[in-house]
């Protein structure tokens, strides 16, 4: 398929565009980026008035398939993130079965490839069936095709074992990721420790839970000179743990989820389990904080941590509820909203975290994250202006457990090319 | 008035002093020959009890009684979970069985108002895990009121596991609401953090918070908490925060002593002290009916001034 979008402002910070431009696709490729540009056999878009973004690239998906499609499956999940301006999401391996096995993965690159909306990678499992107590047969999960080895909802307890798959790991895959998060300082948490949980009653979390769990391992990844990647951290102090790391040359990457930017722990007044998130949302100290990291680059990227609940599951007593919101759809209007039109972060920046770095962590080499001439086409448009609420029964998830539900937003994707494929469209 | 009493927190001081001056004309009813009003016939009052416990839940009966409610209470195990009713469900069928009120107890804080956004019945949390005890905190701050005459300016001290206790975070609304000087004193492992942004003075050491207090509101210490290594031992806590008859007398002949139940005697306090002349913990009962009386009345729509005919 041929494209010619006109007249979008595009931003792309990997080649330095930020400014209104045409866009020529000749067979799923970039073939020109340029004013003026005309072409007889290329559908055209006007695309005035809107941006044009290199695709968004999630590094945390939960998809559910196999084992818990009620939730979500690929095809919804992936249409889900297409409609988020999404055309790359790496899936995490806690499916079930888990992704510790080359048949495992190798099944889930096949049917991510068949029914996915957008590319689908795949992570493997960094432990078997993500215990934490042992080695898969890593070498077997990159040969299959694994792009990651992580543990996504918490680090490897052993010490001496996180060391040891650092050590043997190292240099197969591009990404290793750990959630930092120890489990014997968290208990039976289940919010942020301060003010608002005594005001709630819910027991707290305290912020050493996480930042114990992040130094032990930045002093692993100094030790192995292994990278490693932190999904979402939540501290203040942990951006400041990170910050020193890089100073120092430890090869270390670190992600923050769109909620943590947002919203703070008074979220929870009304014991709101959507709000119940891993790590606790936390106060307001410490969301400026990961506002300013990110903007100043110690915070590589935004990952959704996209995971679906049904409202079975999630709509129960708060204790009992499982942590984790849906995002795939709503993390560019949210942080556009909230972040960006408020002058809190560049809208370079955000293409940064959101398209950019997390092609760079998954060391995609084939113009991902880009807008590079002769690279496949794989960009987003976004109306910047037209505001819309988020309501259950607008969203493709299966899962409705957002949130934001209710919340006005400005900033929606319109439309998702997937190497010149329209992969999703805004009807309206 | 609202639908439900969910906390007390989110009350204002004239929403609480409406309550208690309800409950002192509901108090006249108890004192009557024939203890009942007709004001809720025909009304039907469930106590849905996720959690053990007798004083609340008979207190609750005994509410919904004096004002002819009819009354019905049920355990529910909390395996009930596990067996795949969700709470939703299980008080969906309270209400299509005709339910007016619910009064919940459970140990998930939240599952108030989780159940009142799902029912139309009025709900009333009898202490949601360790987040709130609304009614409790009402009858202490009733049984103060009427003890003191009023709160405003009041020294309360309370003693013991704060952290877990939602007869704590009841009070300090209430009281703090109501004028009086709220501090706390437990060890630090039993403290929650922040408290002193809402004006509480917090102390660890109890000889030096107890000569200030006017009245003292003295906690129930959970035995699992020692098992859960908050505590070295039930003896080492007894000798630093335990109420006896020495350090009660030390405090004059008009201090104020409240326990809100069931106490543990010999362990937060002795025997002695929670029977001597200066004790109030069994006002704390009778009352606790007045003020359950006076919240469902208000709930139901009623005002003062009709009680009182």
């Amino acid at each position: 398929m041929n494209w010619l979008i006109k007249g979008a402002h595009v931003v792309s910070p990997a080649d330095d565009l930020n400014r209104k431009l045409d866009l020529l696709v000749i067979n799923g490729r970039i073939a020109e980026i340029g004013t003026e540009i005309d072409h007889p056999d290329a559908r055209l878009v006007e695309a005035g008035g809107l941006l044009l973004l290199p695709g968004l690239i999630d590094l945390h998906t939960h998809l559910c398939e196999p084992g818990a499609e009620e939730r979500e499956n690929i095809e919804s999940g992936s249409l889900a993130a297409a409609r988020g301006g999404y055309t790359t999401i790496l899936m995490m391996p806690d499916t079930d079965p888990p992704l510790d096995t080359a048949p495992a993965v190798a099944q889930a690159l096949n049917y991510g490839a068949k029914k996915g909306h957008v590319r689908i990678l795949v992570s493997g499992a960094l432990s078997i069936g993500l215990r934490g107590e042992a080695m898969p047969e890593f070498a077997a999960l990159a040969e299959a095709g694994a792009q990651a080895f992580v543990q996504p909802d918490g680090s490897i307890g052993d010490a001496a074992l996180f060391r040891r798959m650092l050590q043997y790991v190292k240099g197969m895959v591009p990404l290793i990721g750990v959630q930092p998060h120890d489990a014997s300082l968290v208990v039976d948490g289940l919010m942020h420790e301060g003010v608002a949980s005594t005001l709630y009653g819910l027991r707290g979390i305290p912020t050493v839970a996480e930042e114990t769990a992040l130094v032990r391992d930045l002093l692993l990844a100094a030790d192995t000179n292994c990278p490693v990647h932190f999904y979402r951290i939540s501290t203040a102090d942990s951006v400041r743990f990170v910050a020193r790391a890089k100073a120092a040359g430890i090869p270390v990457s670190c992600d923050v989820s769109p909620y943590h930017l947002v919203l703070t722990d008074e979220a929870l007044a009304n014991f709101d389990t959507t709000c119940k998130l891993q790590p606790p949302l936390r106060s307001a100290d410490h969301v400026d904080v990961l506002v300013s990291g990110l903007a100043e680059g110690i915070i590589d990227c935004v990952s959704t941590d996209h995971t679906p609940w049904t409202d079975e599951e999630k709509d129960v007593e708060f204790a009992q509820a499982p942590w984790g919101a849906t995002a795939l759809e709503t993390t560019l209007p949210l942080l556009y909203t909230k972040l960006v039109s408020v002058g809190r972060l560049s809208l370079t920046r955000l293409v940064e975290a959101l398209s950019t770095r997390p092609a760079e962590l998954l060391g995609l080499r084939d113009g991902a994250g880009t807008l590079r001439l002769g690279s496949p086409a794989d960009f987003t448009l976004v109306d910047p202006e037209t505001e819309r609420v988020v309501s259950a029964s607008d969203l493709i998830s299966k899962s409705k457990n957002t949130p934001l539900l209710g919340q006005r937003l400005h900033g929606w994707p319109v439309a998702t090319f997937v190497g010149g494929r329209l992969v999703w469209e805004d009807v309206r | 008035m609202r639908k439900d009493l969910l906390d007390l927190r989110s009350l204002s001081k004239q929403d609480i002093e409406l309550i208690l001056d309800t409950a002192d004309a509901c108090k006249e009813i108890l004192s009557r020959p024939v203890r009942k009003v007709p004001t809720l016939r025909g009304k039907v009052l469930v106590n849905l009890f996720y959690e053990a416990s007798t004083r609340t839940r008979m207190s609750f009966e005994m509410a919904g009684k004096c004002l002819s409610a009819d009354v019905m209470s049920v355990s529910v195990a909390t395996s009930s979970v596990t067996k795949g009713e969700s709470i939703k469900d299980t008080v969906r069928t309270v209400e299509a069985l005709g339910a007016d009120f619910v009064v919940i107890r459970h140990s998930s804080p939240g599952v108030p108002h989780l159940i009142a956004r799902t029912v139309r019945a009025g709900v009333i949390n009898a202490g949601d895990g360790t987040h709130e005890h609304p009614t409790q905190g009402l009858l202490d701050a009733f049984t103060i009121r009427e003890r003191l005459g009023s709160l405003a300016g009041r020294r309360v001290l309370i003693v013991g596991d704060i952290l877990h206790s939602r007869v704590a975070r009841s009070d300090i609304w209430a009281l703090t609401k109501l004028g009086a000087r709220v501090a706390v004193c437990g060890p630090a492992t039993l403290l929650p953090p922040g408290l002193e942004r809402f004006g509480v003075k917090v102390y660890t050491d109890l000889d030096e918070a107890l000569p200030q207090a006017e009245v003292i509101q003295v906690l129930r210490v959970q035995l699992e908490r020692q098992k859960g290594g908050l505590l070295p031992s039930l003896r080492e806590y007894s000798r630093r925060y335990g109420i006896n008859k020495q350090r009660l007398d030390a405090l004059g002949q008009d201090v104020v002593l409240m326990h809100p139940g069931p106490a543990n005697l010999g362990v937060e306090i002795t025997e002695v002290a929670a029977e001597d002349r200066r004790s109030v913990i069994r006002d704390q009962v009778r009352n606790g009916v007045a003020v359950r009386m006076a919240v469902l009345y208000l709930l139901s729509g009623g005002d003062k001034s009709e009680l009182a005919d």
